[in-house]
């Protein structure tokens, strides 16, 4: 070969690595950042805070309210320990209403006030006034149906059930590119279906509007824990913060606060409490004949197709049992609005960008046994109706799984119950 | 006998028979002179044109040069005898005609002097092509067996994500790659058909191709010689653009770039590869330095072309794609998208091979090519010669 030739053959080869080159330079590698333990201690004590309207601990705000759920997040995030998940009682209620002229109306009925109690007449006038619905008002649970009210059209109201909050910071640490990794490869294995599918298990990341993965909350609407802590201590509380403005009551929009409740600083420390929450871990049983069991029910998750979205490992993090996807799950699963970000279209408008109201980011399944009850707004008392709840691209494996017989049903169960909440 | 018109310009003088009981016939300007035998690929030395010994080769080969035939003949063949056949003193012998031997499966594919007689009667306008367009009428002469491959391809590609994926049942857990098992049987009987294509266009063969009707050795080694190709490379390109795409996240301009890339180098050189092991049939070939030198010996317009290649494949890729989306949506649509995609694929690959097995069979030290000084635009050996001739 002569030496202009491979000169040339050199030069392309240089020009074919300048992308290769430039990427690598431009890696995005998140380190993951120990929590700070002085911050983790202050941030758990505002966490167990009871929250008081004027409370020192916010000089320059309002302190609780003027419209909140709970004087605590303790209150709430408590089954199994601080940070735990929720019962009924502490369920938060959101509504979207589509005007008449097209436009959406999102919020949170909240449970209490300090002055101007909010009330479901506040989301529509034909609605009851009452400040804290049960559940079995708004969907119809089983065996309850005739105490669900009415609706008007274009008004949707929907729970959602406090989760737990172990293990938040492997989540918050995970890049996107693992929940998208997790999209192509669920779109490819089902011959690159679409993830509007509404029988196959394909998935979809969350999206921001920014653009950000969602990858927190039920519908998957914030992309990191501590705007999620941000918008709690707001939603919950009524701590308005640097990222998040306290709620004006429904009927009161003007009431404004003097000033910030919490400093910036304050919400990193609880983000730094909610960081440390330790894992939740799978727990064998003691006896051997149970640990069979369980073992036997982990290859029936497997088999009766649960692991297609609870997927076990999600890159770094091991036994997360989720792909943190958003799924379709059929009709009656549906909800619309959010609890905060992103507004969610109510189930008879144009489908956009963001979450359907069928739309539910798989929850992580570990913990699972400590964290009843079930699903987006807690209507399944317990796994086994829970699994039997699913819809959508959750039908088949549902069905497989009641197609099981008591025995293995039964099994299955038991591998459940072996996550454990730390 | 028609015969196609270039070779009339040039009378074929010197008739003589390959060991392999090939009849073969040479240009004036070739007496005397070494070369390959189209047919086993052996060493032959064409008589020179008053021969002074009738009947015998020329002068044995000194072991230097026997041992340099050797390597550039076509592979011991896994049925036949080894090297001893190729010696060149048994090339021109006169007499009866020794039986063909046994199917040489270096070679792949080319055509018994039976075959060839019937072969230019029935292709009398279409010599070897001499322009790269020519080429383009080769897959239509093949359109028959393109259509049936393409058609098949289609077929497999849709029907699993049609039938299969909404009854899930079939495919719960790490079943899942049986969807596409039968489309990758298929994508091998496939191979067994380009290769074909290639092999003949290496050995310069004019008229369409035949079907596969060689028996299931012959296709084994084809689709052996291009998983081989495809290891030797290529498949690293492939798996690590795989798992690029899967694990890069959202795609932005730079992404697509180095994925782009990726899939071209591999197309590319997997083409090149399977050229570079046309040459010889020995898979030992498939390495940089045989592609190096045949570059060399054909140009880079190889490397081009290749890369072009890759460049097709990768808009043929992104149809296949988009077909399968759109299968899930809109049957029809998809389905169509998916059997266009997959016809002016293999089209366009039989096409590309034909052109640069030609290409290398024309260069010069390939067997179309006997002298480098004169401008041979075809075969100095027409394998169209009945043996009655020759008496
Ligand atoms: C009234 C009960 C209630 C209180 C009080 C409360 N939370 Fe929550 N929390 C919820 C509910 C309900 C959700 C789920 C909301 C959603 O996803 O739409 C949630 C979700 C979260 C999440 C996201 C968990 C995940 O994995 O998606 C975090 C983090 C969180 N809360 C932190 C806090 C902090 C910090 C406080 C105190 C400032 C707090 N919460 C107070 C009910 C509560
Ligand atoms: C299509 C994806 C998908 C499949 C398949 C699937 N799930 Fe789920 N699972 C979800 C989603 C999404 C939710 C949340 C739904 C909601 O809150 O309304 C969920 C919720 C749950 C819950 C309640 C968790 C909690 O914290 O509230 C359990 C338990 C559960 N799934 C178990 C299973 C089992 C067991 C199987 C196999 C039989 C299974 N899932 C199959 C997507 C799936």
């Amino acid at each position: 070969m002569k030496r202009s030739r491979l000169t040339w053959y050199l030069l392309a080869a240089l020009l074919a690595l300048v992308p290769v080159g430039v990427r690598v330079l431009t890696w995005k590698i998140s380190w993951s950042q120990p929590v700070d333990p002085a911050m983790a201690q202050a941030g758990e004590e505002l966490f167990n805070h009871e929250w008081k309207p004027e409370d020192p601990l916010a000089p320059d705000g309002d302190g609780l309210g003027p419209v909140f759920n709970a004087t605590s997040c303790v209150a709430c995030h408590q089954r199994g320990g601080p940070g735990g998940s929720g019962g009924l009682e502490s369920n938060v209620t959101i509504f979207t209403v589509r005007n008449n002229d097209g436009t959406t109306r999102q919020g949170v009925v909240h449970a209490r006030a300090v002055r101007y109690q909010e009330t479901l007449r506040h989301v529509h006038p034909e609605l009851p006034a009452i400040a804290r619905p049960a559940l079995a008002l708004l969907v119809p649970l089983p065996g309850r149906e005739r105490e669900a009210i009415p609706f008007p059209p274009g008004v949707h109201v929907s729970q959602r059930n406090t989760p737990a909050l172990f293990g938040a910071k492997l989540i918050d640490d995970l890049p996107a590119r693992v929940l998208l990794a997790q999209e192509k490869g669920q779109r490819l294995r089902w011959g690159l279906a679409p993830p509007e599918s509404e029988h196959l298990p394909v998935g979809r990341a969350p999206r921001l509007t920014d653009g950000r993965v969602g990858k927190f909350g039920w519908k998957g609407q914030a992309a990191s824990l501590a705007d999620f802590v941000q918008a709690a201590c707001a939603n919950e509380l009524g701590l308005g913060n640097p990222g998040h403005a306290q709620p004006a009551p429904l009927g009161k929009p003007d009431c404004r606060s003097p000033g910030l409740d919490l400093t910036l600083e304050q919400c990193d420390q609880l983000t730094a409490f909610v960081a440390s929450l330790p894992r939740s871990v799978e727990r064998p049983p003691e006896t051997s004949r149970a640990r069979e069991d369980a073992l036997a029910g982990k290859r029936l998750f497997h088999a009766v197709g649960c692991a297609d979205c609870h997927t076990p490992d999600l890159g770094p993090v091991e036994g997360i049992y989720s792909d943190l996807l958003l799924h379709r799950m059929g009709q009656e699963l549906q909800g619309g609005g959010s609890y905060n970000g992103r507004p969610v279209p109510v189930p008879d408008a144009e489908p956009g960008e963001g979450p359907l109201p069928s739309e539910w980011r798989t929850p992580p399944l570990w913990g699972v046994a400590d964290s009843a009850p079930y699903l987006h707004d807690g209507r399944a008392a317990t796994l086994e109706e829970a699994i039997r709840m699913h819809g959508g691209q959750g039908t088949r494996s549902a069905r497989q799984f009641a197609a099981l017989n008591i025995a293995a049903k039964a099994q299955l169960i038991a591998f459940l119950t072996t996550m454990r909440a730390p | 006998m028609s015969r196609p018109e270039l070779s009339k310009k040039r009378p074929m003088a010197i008739k003589f028979i390959c060991g392999c009981g090939k009849h073969l016939r040479a240009r004036d300007e070739m007496a005397s002179r070494r070369s390959v035998c189209p047919r086993c690929g052996s060493p032959v030395g064409i008589p020179s044109l008053r021969p002074t010994h009738p009947g015998t080769a020329l002068g044995p080969m000194t072991p230097d040069e026997r041992r340099r035939a050797r390597k550039n003949a076509l592979p011991a063949p896994l049925t036949s005898p080894g090297p001893a056949r190729h010696e060149p003193d048994r090339i021109a012998a006169v007499g009866p005609v020794p039986a063909p031997r046994p199917l040489n499966l270096g070679a792949v594919h080319v055509l018994s002097p039976e075959e060839s007689r019937r072969e230019a009667a029935a292709w009398p306008g279409w010599p070897l092509e001499t322009r790269w367009y020519q080429c383009l009428l080769y897959p239509l002469r093949a359109w028959r067996l393109v259509l049936v491959l393409a058609g098949g391809l289609a077929v497999l590609t849709g029907a699993p994500v049609q039938i299969l994926v909404p009854r899930q049942e079939f495919l719960v857990g790490q079943q899942w790659p049986f969807l596409f098992a039968p489309l990758f049987v298929y994508l091998l009987l496939a191979c067994g058909f380009l290769q074909r294509v290639l092999a003949s266009a290496r050995a310069g063969e004019p008229g369409p191709v035949r079907p596969p009707a060689c028996g299931l050795a012959l296709l084994l080694r084809s689709v052996a010689t291009w998983l081989v190709c495809f290891l030797a490379g290529p498949a690293l390109l492939a798996a690590g653009g795989f798992l690029y795409w899967l694990h890069c996240g959202d795609l932005d301009l730079l992404d697509e770039l180095i994925l782009a890339e990726l899939v071209v180098l591999a197309v590319g050189s997997w083409l090149l590869l399977l050229l570079a092991v046309s040459q010889r049939g020995r898979l030992l070939d498939a390495n940089p330095l045989a592609v190096a030198r045949l570059v060399g010996r054909v140009g880079d317009r190889l490397v081009v072309a290749a890369l072009a290649g890759g460049v097709a494949a990768l808009a043929h890729g992104r149809l296949l794609l988009a077909g399968l989306e759109e299968l899930h949506r809109r049957p029809g649509m998809g389905g169509l998208l998916l059997a266009g995609c997959w016809l002016s694929g293999l089209f366009g690959t039989t096409f590309l091979l034909r052109l640069l097995g030609v290409w290398c069979h024309r260069a010069p030290g390939g067997s179309g090519e006997p002298n480098p000084l004169t401008s041979a635009d075809c075969s100095p050996f027409l394998p169209e010669m009945p043996s009655s001739r020759l008496q």
